[in-house]
């Protein structure tokens, strides 16, 4: 009796409602011919299910008048629906809707002249059991004359919908699932409005229950196919208010029932219970405020929550970072988030190569290798419009047709569905391309929207990130020759060294550059320049780094290159480089070449520092013998029997220089014989050192000509100070340590003895950095200097000078030792002891007479 | 999503997009397209034989270099590697080879390569035009699928066979007769039959050419409203009703039945030489305003008109197209060494006649080459139907080809053949076309007999029936001018001897032996005149 009671009061009132709420949101939507065609079947549901309402509450002005302008709505409504689907189907046929809408016009005039419903009463009936009453209202109708013919009309009206439907169906002009609800709810209603007619279910409203279930089954058609944006129409505050009628009717009954719980307990403090209550179900209905929120958001913003979501971590993320790599896979995974395509692809702008390329894709292993250039119609599109590309549009707009076969044919092979730009200031950096989603769902205007405003915010990024890197590119660049520049090499060198177990690095001059500035100009100098970095970088490809060391020196890190796999890269750049200067004939006859050095680690030097050292060295002996050639810095890797034989026979220096020396040498002789004799001797003693530390044979060379140039800087110092027998002041000291400088004032007057500078001007530097003119330490000290050292000061302590007779041998051996890690690089000094213990040394004396000072070497 | 599903989806405007779209293009748009298909082709050509051959083994980068070095060409350029069928030296691989007769060449017919997406690309402006021809205004039409297409054109190889074959995947269209038994049926015996099952099922569609719609429906309307035997009982209810509706007006009204009685078509497509003559009168038999559409086997579908049918715009994806003003047409007939130019759309002007030259474009093999059609330029846009491209009329073959109901081309060999052959002694000779009161074309000889000619008393009838025998004997598509159309094409007239002789001694030139300019012919005619009281025969 009770659920009955529910079902005959509940139905109506729910059914109303939703009805309401349903016309309220389309009336304050934006309407459409679908909208107003519902929205009349709307209203007729609202009169049938409010008639019938207040009938049964027997509101003014009585029973019979709800009860025709019940039958009103229902007489209106399988028209309205014929209507409706008429337009849902977008095939409105004009002769029979004036047929069939003047045909219920007559009816409705019919049933409301008493031809339906002649009367309407109610009886009320009151049960008494177990002293319980009960009371039943039942509702009398007498029909008319005309009820049978218009209720007849009416279930024909019906029934030709149903056919028509299924005759659309059948010729093809609409989809089962389209129509398919639509049929399946106007078969409810025909059975709920049947139902009146069997006298135990029609004092019960199970019309309206189906008419009811019919409108929603509508609804769910209008929305899952999308002949009406619902989502756009119901704003999130109608959906929330919504919720929100419940919960405060659930707060307010809570609070009242509490209230009225407590009060009959605590009558005297009632106010403060009240407030007390209130607050504490207010506290207690946070959560599930939340709950609801949350749950709003979640079932009727489904895929717009996941996209929010997506969106919402992917701002974040992206504004932290300027790793364009890093970005496009953020993109790629928010979109992946939120749409659930199958591949999704991001293209970046390649501005020299003036094309779009595939900087990284959703799959792992998969990367298709296509460029889309600048002369595309799609991206003259897309920087137009700003807007997605669908497929459908790409095959249809006719300013596609000048796309050629191979671009359409990427598209078509990659099942690409949508093209979304990445424009930033008026420049489309990149594009975003997406194929079919994977549950083979179109794409919504909803998702468009999402994936504009990603590639929009991306763009932005993406284009900080792009001049972000081109910022740091152009600072490792060099401007003129686009190659690397020397902050680079060093940084790609330890990087390089640390990274691979063999690296070989090619030193390359231009001979004679500054000839060929000073005959073609500068400018030709600078093409030059560029010609023979595109060369190199021709050549050397993927195999290595390129990079311009500085002026005409350019350097080339090999990974993995032996000296031999390096020397013939080397000899490739040399002859090519020559090739092309001497095929250029413009009437000048330029000719330009190059010497190459060539060094290889670990196997030729043990470092950094060494290797560029030495790769110079090689590159300077290129020079010396001629030019355009490559030298590979090669140990000597001699026994200490043959070192005697290697200082003697092979050490010689070049003629072209030997003059020059020679002449600085007699120039030495002739103000101080004492500092000559030593020069010879530091000489001899440096190049056996030289040879046991397996120093290439041109390394070699150099130390020789740099201990029978070191002291030339003593031309300059006074004879009263060199031959001082006494201390010396310090002022004296001073000008006696200038000499180092002045020896580098003499040389660097000499371009073909600048490459003994290093060791000259560092000869007086200690491992421990206490020494001078430049006071650097250990391993900084150039190699020739640190051989100079030793030898420099063990000769002036086995010779006598105008200030002390000379130390033995021994002596002098063991101030060495002391001065291990101190003065001397300790590897050197110990292998140079061992040199003279074995007499592979043999010592000279030079008898002087005077006091012991290690200092003034 | 193929052309039938969009029709029973509703989406009639982005069919529209699809198709007619073009329509709504600019002239900067449209050579945009034009250029860059162009340079697509290029990179074709510089990859072939072909190519190589025809560009002289360079690589032009741009539109007008590639128009400096390629010349004018004619299908002899390209006759050694096209009738092999050398396919490894073309830009593309051929999908078919499509055929025509070749008027006055080496060979009986020339074969021209068909690329796919040159086919696929024929397919999709043959929807267009028959979207367009069910168009009385833009963006509507009534197209809807499961037309009855009275198809009354030739099968595969020749061009117009390409269209049953490829469309039936996009849309579906019931052929009048269907495809397979078409190909194995004559042109009358098509057409015929074709008409008779429009008589039992209805006909929404017709595509033939001008000259044969006329006639056809000339027979049907003198025939009383019918194809041949009827068979009440095998045509629908629907046609009965019409036929008996049609019978009862004629008779009431004392009219003939005309076509348009008994068939309400959607749209009619026609094609051919002399089509503007005929339009009024297709229009008149079929109440409906038939769509004009251009095409050739070298070049596909270029061309159609539109809703309002009276132009002819080009597609802007199936040829470049260049043109050489009529000025300089003449003057290179005049002095075959001389090179005429040629302009762009977008440099021509209206009012003006050019001769077509086209380059194909996705793959197919032609460069720059001369179509020998001549058209009329109405107008540079259509502000009426919003269409800002330039509007045309084909006018006809160019002067050296007399082209007769678009069945036969016949060029200066061919007559100089057929008189060789007939051993008539004829000495000089010249001939124009010329239409009849009833606007149908024909050839007109002027022959000048020679004495022997004379003593043999040789005659028009006789020179003609001489004529007739040997031009059906060196042009195939001579005799169904006669057999099909019923038409007698060729008129001779004998002028005295030496007339010709004292043009050229008279006005300094030669006269010109095919389609001599009008006042040349007056000129002429003055003289024939002037020499013989009999003035021409």
């Amino acid at each position: 009796m009770q659920l009955l009671q529910i079902f005959f009061w509940g139905v109506p009132i729910v059914a109303l409602s939703s009805y309401s709420l349903l016309m309220l949101f389309f009336s304050i939507s934006q309407k459409d011919k679908f909208i107003r065609s519902f929205m009349l079947v709307l209203a007729a549901l609202i009169l049938w299910t409010a008639s019938s309402l207040f009938m049964k509450l027997q509101l003014y002005p009585g029973v019979l008048f709800w009860n025709r302008s019940m039958v009103t709505g229902m007489l209106a409504i399988p028209f309205l629906l014929y209507y409706f689907i008429s337009m849902f189907k977008d095939s409105i046929n004009i002769f029979r809707t004036i047929i069939w809408g003047a045909l219920t016009t007559a009816a409705i005039v019919v049933n409301f002249l008493g031809f339906v419903v002649a009367d309407a009463s109610v009886i009320t009936n009151t049960v008494t059991v177990n002293g319980q009453h009960f009371t039943s209202v039942d509702f009398l109708y007498s029909l008319g004359r005309m009820a049978i013919p218009v209720y007849v009309f009416m279930f024909i009206l019906l029934i030709s919908i149903l056919f028509e439907t299924r005759t659309d169906m059948l010729n093809g002009n609409t989809t089962h699932g389209r129509i398919s609800l639509i049929k399946v709810g106007l078969i409810i209603m025909f059975i709920g409005v049947l139902t009146d007619y069997i006298p135990a279910l029609g004092k019960y409203p199970v019309d309206i229950l189906a008419c009811f279930i019919n409108a929603i089954l509508i609804v769910v058609a209008i929305y899952k196919y999308r002949l009406m944006e619902l989502r756009f129409m119901v704003t999130k505050g109608i959906v929330y208010s919504l919720f929100a009628l419940p919960l405060a009717g659930m707060y307010v009954f809570v609070v009242l029932f509490v209230d009225k719980y407590i009060s009959n307990l605590y009558s005297n403090i009632i106010p403060y219970i009240t407030i007390f209550s209130a607050l504490l179900v207010a506290i207690m209905f946070q959560p599930l405020y939340r709950f609801t929120s949350k749950l709003v958001d979640k079932m009727f913003y489904k895929a717009e929550y996941s996209q929010r979501q997506a969106l919402k971590n992917f701002s974040l993320s992206i504004s932290n970072n300027l790793d364009l790599n890093d970005m496009a896979r953020e993109l790629i995974e928010a979109v992946q988030h939120a749409i659930h395509a199958r591949q999704i692809l991001v293209l970046i702008k390649h501005k020299e190569e003036e094309c779009y390329y595939v900087y990284r894709t959703s799959s792992q292993i998969y990367k298709p290798e296509f460029q889309i250039t600048f002369d595309n119609p799609l991206v003259k599109w897309l920087i137009i419009n700003n807007a997605g590309l669908s497929r459908e549009e790409l095959y249809s707009l006719p300013i596609f047709k000048s796309m050629w076969e191979k671009e359409k044919k990427v598209i078509y092979d990659l099942n690409i569905e949508i093209i979304i730009p990445m424009k930033s200031r008026n420049d489309l950096i990149g594009m975003l391309m997406l194929t079919r989603k994977e549950n083979d769902n179109a794409y919504t205007l909803d998702d468009l929207d999402l994936l504009t405003y990603l590639g929009a915010s991306t763009a932005v990024a993406f284009d900080n990130a792009r001049l972000y890197a081109r910022a740091q590119s152009e600072a490792l660049t060099d401007s003129l020759t686009k190659l690397y520049n020397h902050r680079y090499f060093c940084k790609a060198l330890s990087e390089q060294l640390g990274k691979v177990a063999e690296l070989s690095l090619l030193l390359v001059d231009l001979d004679l550059f500054k000839l060929f500035n000073d005959l073609y100009g500068h400018l030709e100098g600078d093409n030059a320049l560029e010609i023979v970095a595109s060369i190199m970088v021709r050549l050397v490809a993927q195999k290595g780094i390129v990079c311009r060391y500085g002026g005409e020196e350019f350097t080339i890190l090999l990974p993995y290159h032996d000296s031999k796999k390096a020397f013939d890269l080397a000899e490739r750049i040399r002859l090519e480089i020559q090739r092309t200067f001497f095929k250029m004939n413009d009437g000048t006859q330029r000719f330009l070449t190059a010497s190459i050095g060539v060094c290889a680690y670990p196997h030729a030097a043990p470092n950094a520092e060494e290797l560029l050292n030495r790769a110079d060295l090689a590159m300077y002996t290129a020079k010396n013998q001629g030019k355009n050639q490559t030298v590979i810095y090669t140990p000597r890797d001699v026994s200490p029997g043959k070192l005697s034989d290697a200082s003697g026979d092979d050490i010689t220096i070049k003629p072209d220089y030997t003059a020059t020396i020679y002449a600085l040498t007699a120039a030495i002789d002739a103000k101080d014989h004492y500092t000559f004799g030593h020069s010879q001797r530091v000489a001899k003693y440096a190049t056996i050192l030289a040879s046991a530390l397996n120093l290439d044979k041109s390394h070699v060379e150099i130390i020789r000509e740099a201990a029978l140039l070191h002291d030339v800087g003593k031309i300059g110092i006074p004879e009263s100070i060199l031959t001082k027998t006494g201390m010396l002041t310090d002022e004296e000291s001073d000008i006696v340590k200038r000499h180092v400088e002045m020896s580098l004032t003499i040389i660097k007057y000499l371009p073909s003895l600048t490459h003994t500078v290093p060791a000259v001007f560092g000869h007086h530097e200690r491992w421990d950095g206490r020494g001078y003119p430049r006071g650097i330490k250990g391993e900084n000290i150039p190699l020739t200097a640190r051989c100079l050292a030793i030898t420099d000061a063990f000769d002036a302590m086995t010779s006598d000078r105008p200030y002390r007779a000379s130390l033995s041998v021994d002596s002098a051996l063991i101030e060495i030792k002391n001065n291990i890690g101190f003065q001397f690089d300790p590897h050197m000094a110990n292998i140079f002891i061992e040199l003279v213990r074995n007499s592979t040394i043999n010592v000279e004396h030079h008898q002087h007479n005077d006091q012991q000072e290690l200092v003034r070497s | 999503m193929t052309l039938d599903q969009k029709l029973r989806n509703k989406q009639y405007d982005q069919i529209w997009q699809e198709y007619c779209g073009f329509l709504d293009l600019s002239m900067s748009e449209y050579m945009e397209i034009q250029n860059r298909l162009m340079l697509e082709q290029i990179e074709l050509y510089s990859n072939c034989e072909l190519g190589r051959r025809i560009m002289k083994g360079k690589k032009p980068t741009t539109i007008d270099e590639y128009r400096q070095v390629v010349p004018l060409t004619k299908y002899e350029d390209y006759a050694d590697l096209l009738l092999q069928k050398v396919e490894s030296s073309l830009p593309s691989k051929p999908l078919l080879w499509i055929e025509t007769t070749w008027e006055g060449g080496k060979n009986p017919v020339k074969v021209a390569p068909y690329t796919e997406t040159m086919v696929q690309c024929h397919k999709s402006t043959f929807i267009t035009c028959m979207i367009l021809a069910t168009s009385n205004q833009k963006g509507h039409f009534t197209l809807r699928g499961g037309e009855k297409f009275l198809y009354g054109m030739a099968p595969l190889p020749y061009l117009t066979g390409i269209v049953p074959h490829v469309i039936s995947g996009e849309l579906s269209i019931n052929f009048l007769p269907p495809t397979q038994e078409a190909e194995t049926m004559g042109f009358g015996q098509r057409n015929k039959a074709g008409l008779k099952m429009g008589m039992r099922k209805g006909i929404d569609l017709f595509f033939g050419l001008s000259s044969v719609i006329v006639k056809i429906s000339d027979a049907f309307a003198s025939g009383g409203g019918s194809s041949g035997r009827l068979n009440v009982f095998k045509n629908s209810p629907i046609m009965n009703y019409r036929l008996i509706k049609s019978w009862i007006k004629s008779k009431k009204e004392k009219t003939p039945i005309m076509p348009k009685d008994i068939w309400t078509l959607k749209g009619l497509i026609c094609a051919g030489t002399d089509t503007a003559t005929f339009k009024k009168k297709i229009e008149n038999y079929w109440g409906v305003k038939p769509l004009e559409i251009f095409g050739g086997t070298e070049a596909t579908c270029i061309a159609t008109e539109t809703w309002s049918k009276n132009g002819l715009v080009f597609f802007p994806d199936v040829c470049f197209y260049e043109f050489i003003p009529k000025s300089e047409v003449e003057k290179n007939i005049e002095d075959p060494s001389y090179i005429p130019n040629t302009y762009l759309l977008d440099e021509i002007v209206a009012e003006n006649e050019y001769e077509l030259v086209i380059s194909s474009l996705k793959g197919g093999a032609f460069a720059r080459y001369r179509m020998g059609d001549m058209f009329k330029c109405l107008s540079l846009s259509n502000e009426e139907d919003g269409i800002q491209l330039p509007q045309f009329a084909y006018v006809d073959r160019d002067p050296r080809i007399i082209d007769i109901a678009g069945f036969t081309r016949i060029s200066e060999g061919t007559i100089s053949e057929a008189l060789e052959l007939s051993k008539l002694d004829i000495t000089k000779w010249f001939a124009v076309k010329e239409f009849d009161e009833s606007k149908v074309a024909y050839l007109h000889l002027y022959v000048e007999v020679g004495a022997d000619g004379m003593r043999g008393a040789t005659t028009n009838d006789i020179i003609k029936e001489h004529l007739s025998i040997y031009f059906r004997y060196v042009d195939a598509d001579y005799k169904d001018l006669k057999s099909l159309l019923g038409i007698d094409p060729l008129v001779v007239s004998i002028i005295p001897a030496g007339t010709i002789s004292q043009y050229c001694d008279t006005f300094g030139r030669s006269l010109r032996r095919m389609n001599p300019s009008h006042f040349d012919i007056i000129e002429v005619l003055k003289i024939a005149c002037g020499r013989s009281r009999k003035g021409v025969s």
